[in-house]
């Protein structure tokens, strides 16, 4: 008996968000800071308490079910019509978002009777921060370059581009979408690569310079430091990853057989699939605001406060856990209560300007895509 | 500048003191002993605040205050910035003040089970490290 015919590329683009979803659900409650858990503060030793290693367990018991529901949705690609296919694509990855979201809100309401009171003790480092990115300051201007000659070899071989170039490509390095030769189509994916680094850019400015350290002196604002300089280090290896994806696309164009695959299209996805790691690792080893960092029975060590410090924010500002609205703190980037990094404080005017240009961004994405479609 | 420990600004959202007193109280005892010296920067209004979570005008009227005094020359966009303070006279009113609030502090120590030769010893402290 013959075995059907499998639909890889389509299997593989939803398995691989469904598994990075999983793993991110399953990981993510042990990542914060020991003194929130399902963004309520609670005492350090809660989450090694019974109440608390229940409520955990019961959360990793809806994730489990929520991401097998997903799996199955997995199937559909197979059933031929387009319309199946999508829903095979994007179901598991909206079922598993959705799923999560709903049991961090169940383990959430089940943790809000053990909330106490955080610190009203507030720290401020006085001395100028010493901020060492890697690489420097002048590192920034790398990506920017790998463009900028991108843009000049595109411009200065104009008349040897075809009439018709290759704008995407499927997930075997092949063309599969076309445009006429056009200034949009022709630099139209080192236009996007300059919107992505450049958003990238100002992401990795504000986390060296804006964002609220929660200890000033000792070895927990050490941990934090190295967080930042992590965090910022990966933001900056995206920058140069997506330069050379970009500029390497646009490229393209100039190619003599615009038909053939891509030969470099293996190093990128595994260039791809090793950021990923990389996201996962850091997230795994450091813990948020990198409290997991150092030695095994370091943390047990270190002086403890009277009360929960947390990440030095009101509990009732968290809506829903997620969304902080806080007209008092003037800070416009403020770390994740469940998660790795920073979120903004929507009660900051300048946080709907932020969001305002990540949508004009997704938007002119998406119009240079569109517009240079055959 | 001294470093890390003796740099660190703390302040007590829920004591009955103001935000901005404290901050200016916490800074104006680093003046006093020397952490911070003429031509030394300190943090910007801006990011004191987002530090310690209170609002801007806190931040400033604390700045303001020390600028009163004639510790700090705040400039825009420069942020504050310690100056030589010209030695002061203590008036006959800011003397008794003072001898008061010592004695009403002192009184509180010993209530609070203190002892007194401790206190008088961490006193002598505060007077030579103030003499250096």
């Amino acid at each position: 008996m013959k075995s059907p015919d499998l639909n890889w590329p389509l299997i593989c683009g939803a398995l691989l968000p469904w598994g990075c979803m999983a793993v991110a659900a399953l990981f993510t409650p042990r990542l914060s800071r020991p003194d929130l858990f399902f963004a309520v503060t609670v005492n350090p030793s809660f989450r090694q308490s019974p109440a608390g290693r229940e409520i955990l367990r019961r959360y990793d018991r809806s994730v489990v079910i929520v991401a097998v529901l997903a799996l199955l949705l997995v199937g559909f690609v197979q059933l031929g019509t387009p319309a199946l296919a999508m829903i095979g694509l994007l179901g598991p990855m909206f079922l598993e978002l959705a799923g999560w979201f709903g049991a961090f809100l169940a383990a959430r309401r089940r943790a809000m009777p053990y909330h106490v009171e955080p610190t009203a003790q507030r720290e401020a480092a006085l001395q100028p921060r010493k901020v060492s990115p890697l690489g420097g300051w002048a590192a920034q201007a790398g990506p920017f370059l790998i463009l900028a000659v991108a843009f000049f070899c595109l411009w200065w071989r104009w008349e040897r581009i075809p009439a018709r170039i290759p704008i995407h490509w499927g997930v075997s390095g092949s063309p599969d979408g076309w445009a006429s030769k056009h200034p949009a189509s022709v630099f139209g994916s080192a236009m996007i690569g300059l919107l992505t680094c450049s958003f990238l850019a100002s992401l990795w400015y504000a986390v060296l310079r804006g964002v609220r350290r929660i200890h000033s002196s000792g070895p927990r604002a050490a941990r934090e430091a190295r967080f930042i300089r992590a965090i910022s280090s990966f933001l900056l290896g995206m920058e140069y990853w997506l330069a050379l994806l970009f500029g390497l696309l646009s490229l393209a164009a100039l190619r003599p057989n615009p038909e053939a695959p891509l030969p470099a299209f293996w190093p990128l996805m595994l260039g791809q699939t090793l950021l990923i790691g990389a996201v996962f690792f850091i997230a795994y080893r450091a813990g948020q605001g990198g409290w997991r960092w150092g030695r095994p029975g370091e943390n047990e060590r270190l002086p403890t406060e009277a009360a929960p410090v947390g990440d030095r924010t009101p509990d009732e500002c968290w809506k829903l856990g997620v969304f902080y609205v806080n007209r008092n703190d003037p800070a416009l980037f403020v770390e994740k209560r469940f998660g790795i990094g920073w979120t903004l404080n929507l009660a900051n005017p300048r946080a709907w300007l932020v969001i305002g240009g990540i949508l004009l961004f997704i938007s002119a994405t998406l119009a240079i895509s569109l517009l240079t479609l055959d | 500048m001294a470093n890390d420990e003796t740099t660190v600004l703390r302040i007590d959202l829920a004591s009955p003191t103001p935000a901005y007193r404290q901050i200016a109280d916490g800074l104006r005892a680093l003046l006093v002993h020397g952490v911070f010296k003429p031509g030394d920067r300190l943090p910007t209004v801006r990011q004191l605040a987002i530090d310690l979570t209170v609002h801007h005008n806190t931040v400033a009227q604390a700045y303001r205050l020390l600028a009163e005094e004639g510790w700090l020359d705040l400039r825009r966009h420069r942020g504050a910035t310690v100056i030589e303070r010209r030695s002061q006279r203590a008036s006959a009113a800011s003397q008794q003040n003072f001898s008061q609030r010592l004695r009403e502090l002192t009184a509180r120590a010993v209530a609070d089970g203190l002892d007194a030769k401790a206190i008088a010893r961490q006193l002598d402290t505060l007077a030579d490290e103030l003499n250096k």
